[in-house]
C-alpha cells in the first residue's frame, strides 16, 4: 500500500462504523451559547448613559424654579434696585447738609433730600411716610425703604447672596421698626409732630425761634463720625426711618429741647415783658390812686428781681414803699 | 437564514464572527460529528467526549473574533479539539505518548467501550464491524489513533496532521502507516464481511 495512499476498505468500514453524534442536548446548549455569544456581542449601540445631559438640565431647570418660587418677589427686585441706589445716593451726598433747616428735618424721617422745605400744605412727614411706602409697596420695590438704610451697613461691600439675605432682613427689621414707629408717633405726639405742623398747645413763639446752639448741638449729633465712610455722610434724613427706636428717642430729645428752649425763650420774653409791664402797670396804679395794688405789684417785683429791682426801677417808683407780697 | 451550502469553512466562521448566528449552526452541523467522534475515540468515554466536545465549541465561539483565516477552518477546528484533549490527558495524568511500534495494547482493547448503543445512527447490521473497528483503533498507540483518526473524522491532509499534531509529515507517514497496518491485521477475518458490508 503506498504510505500516502488511504486504505479504501479502512475508510469505507470506519464509515460506516463510526456514526456517533453529539446528543441533542448538547447540541441544543452549544448552539444556544453561540446565538448568546452573537446577542451579547458589542454592537454600535448608543451610549447608555445618553439620559445624563438630559437629566442634568431637568435638575437645573428644577432647581432654578424652586428657588425663583421660594424666593420672594421683593427680594428679587431690591437687588437691582439697591444697586441702582448708589449713584443718587452718591449724587445726593454732596447735596446733603450737615444741618438740617430747622427741626423739621430732624423730625421728618423720609423727606427726601432735595426737598429740602417742604410746603406747608405738604401733609406730615409721618403721612408722607406712610403713603410712599405704599406706593413703594404697590410698585414691588423698595428703593425708598433700601435707601433709608443706614449708609454704614449698605455701602460696605458684601457678598451677593449674604447681601440679598441682609436686604430681606432689613427690609422685614425695617417695616417692623416702621410700624413701631408710626405706634409710636400716635401715641406720642409731642416727640413725632414736626415743627411745621401746629403743636397742639398756642405758644407764642414758633419753634424755629429755638436757640441756635442747640440747633448746632444737634447737628453736631447727628454728623457722622469722622473714620465712618463717606457715604454715610449723605442722607442723615433717612435715619430715622431706619432706626425707629433711635428716631423716637431723638424725636423726644428734640421735643424736649424744643419745649426747654421755647420755655427759656418764653420765660426770658416774660421777664422782659414783665419788667416794662410791671413798671407801666405800678405807675398806672399809682396814677390811679390804688396805692395798695401798686405797692402790691412793686413788691413782687422786688420778689422776682431782688436786688437788681432798684437798677430796674425807675427813680419815683425805687423810692415807693412796697408791700410785702402775698 | 441558514448559510448556503456551497459557502465554505471559513467563510462562515467569518460571518459568524460578524455576528450571524445561522452561520455558526450550518458551520457545527458540518463538524459536530468529525470532532465528536475524534474525542470520544481518544478518550474512550462518552461523558468526558461530551464535556470535551462542548469546551472546543465553547472555545470556539469565545475564539471566533481572533479567527483568521489564515488556514483551514478544519484545521484550527481540530487544533482546538487537540489542545483540549491534551489539556485533558495532562489534567488527567493518564498521557500515555508511546512509539509507532508500541504493541502493549492488546489488553486494552478488550476493556475498551464499544460504541455508544443509544446512537441511532448506528447500523445493526455493522454493529459486530464496527465494534470490532473500533475496538481497533481504541487498541491503536495514541499517537497513530490520533493521526488516523484526525485523518478520518477531520479530513486533514499529512501536512495538516503534521502542523496540528506538532511533528513532521514523515512521522505523520509513519504512524499512519503503523496503524493502517494494525487495523488491518484485526481486520482480516473480517474482509469478506467488509466487502459484503460496503457492497
Amino acid at each position: 500500500m503506498n504510505e500516502t495512499e488511504r486504505d479504501r476498505r479502512v475508510d469505507a468500514a470506519w464509515s460506516a462504523a463510526s456514526r456517533e453524534e453529539p446528543p441533542a442536548s448538547l447540541d441544543a446548549a452549544i448552539r444556544d451559547a453561540a446565538r448568546r455569544a452573537v446577542d451579547a456581542a458589542p454592537r454600535p449601540k448608543r451610549d447608555k448613559h445618553w439620559w445624563y445631559p438630559l437629566a442634568a438640565a431637568a435638575t437645573v431647570a428644577v432647581l432654578a424654579v424652586g428657588i425663583i418660587q421660594l424666593t420672594p418677589p421683593e427680594q428679587v427686585a431690591p437687588t437691582i434696585v439697591a444697586d441702582m441706589t448708589v449713584a443718587p445716593r452718591e449724587a445726593n451726598k454732596d447735596v446733603a447738609r450737615p444741618v438740617a433747616p430747622a427741626d423739621t428735618k430732624i423730625v421728618e424721617p423720609s423727606t427726601p433730600i432735595n426737598a429740602a422745605a417742604p410746603p406747608p400744605a405738604t401733609p406730615s412727614p409721618p403721612a408722607q411716610a406712610s403713603a410712599r411706602r405704599a406706593q413703594m409697596a404697590a410698585s414691588g420695590s423698595l428703593a425708598g425703604e433700601r435707601a433709608e438704610v443706614p449708609t454704614t451697613e449698605r455701602d460696605t461691600p458684601k457678598p451677593p447672596l449674604a447681601a440679598k439675605r441682609e436686604l430681606a432682613a432689613q427690609d422685614k427689621l425695617a417695616g417692623a421698626k416702621s410700624d413701631a414707629a408710626a405706634a409710636n408717633t400716635v401715641a406720642s405726639p409731642s416727640a413725632a409732630v414736626p415743627a411745621n405742623v401746629a403743636p397742639p398747645r398756642s405758644e407764642p413763639f414758633p419753634a424755629a425761634a429755638a436757640p441756635e446752639p442747640r440747633r448746632e448741638a444737634y447737628a453736631e449729633e447727628r454728623k457722622p463720625a469722622p473714620n465712618a465712610p463717606a457715604g454715610a455722610a449723605a442722607p442723615q434724613v433717612a435715619r430715622p426711618a431706619a432706626a425707629p427706636s433711635e428716631e423716637a428717642q431723638m424725636r423726644s430729645r428734640v421735643a424736649m429741647a424744643k419745649v426747654a428752649t421755647t420755655d427759656e425763650a418764653k420765660a426770658k420774653e416774660g421777664s422782659a415783658r414783665s419788667v416794662e409791664e410791671w413798671i407801666k402797670r405800678i405807675r398806672d396804679l399809682k396814677n390811679e390812686g390804688r396805692l395798695d395794688e401798686a405797692a402790691k405789684e412793686l413788691a413782687a417785683f422786688r420778689n422776682e428781681y431782688g436786688e437788681r429791682a432798684d437798677a430796674l426801677l425807675p427813680a419815683d417808683l425805687r423810692a415807693m414803699k412796697a408791700q410785702p407780697a402775698k | 437564514m441558514p448559510a448556503p451550502a456551497a459557502t465554505t469553512d471559513e467563510e462562515l466562521m467569518l460571518a459568524y464572527a460578524a455576528g450571524d448566528a445561522a452561520a455558526f449552526d450550518a458551520l457545527y452541523a458540518r463538524h459536530k460529528g468529525g470532532v465528536y467522534r475524534y474525542l470520544l475515540r481518544q478518550c474512550r468515554q462518552g461523558g468526558i467526549a461530551d464535556e470535551l466536545f462542548q469546551d472546543v465549541w465553547m472555545n470556539l465561539i469565545r475564539a471566533r473574533a481572533s479567527y483568521a483565516p489564515t488556514a483551514k477552518f478544519t484545521t484550527w477546528l481540530y487544533r482546538l479539539a487537540h489542545n483540549r484533549l491534551v489539556d485533558h490527558y495532562r489534567a488527567s495524568a493518564h498521557l500515555t505518548l508511546v512509539s509507532a511500534d508500541d504493541e502493549a495494547h492488546e489488553e486494552t482493547v478488550a476493556a475498551l467501550p464499544g460504541a455508544r448503543s443509544d446512537q441511532p445512527q448506528v447500523r445493526a447490521e455493522n454493529r459486530e464491524l464496527g465494534e470490532r473497528l473500533r475496538a481497533a483503533v481504541a487498541a491503536l498507540p495514541p499517537a497513530q489513533r490520533e493521526a488516523f483518526l484526525l485523518q478520518q473524522e477531520g479530513g486533514l491532509s499529512l501536512a495538516e496532521i503534521a502542523d496540528l499534531t506538532g511533528v513532521g509529515i514523515e512521522t505523520v507517514k509513519s504512524r499512519l502507516r503503523y496503524g493502517l497496518a494494525k487495523l488491518r491485521g484485526d481486520l482480516v477475518d473480517l474482509d469478506d464481511g467488509l466487502r459484503e458490508s460496503l457492497g
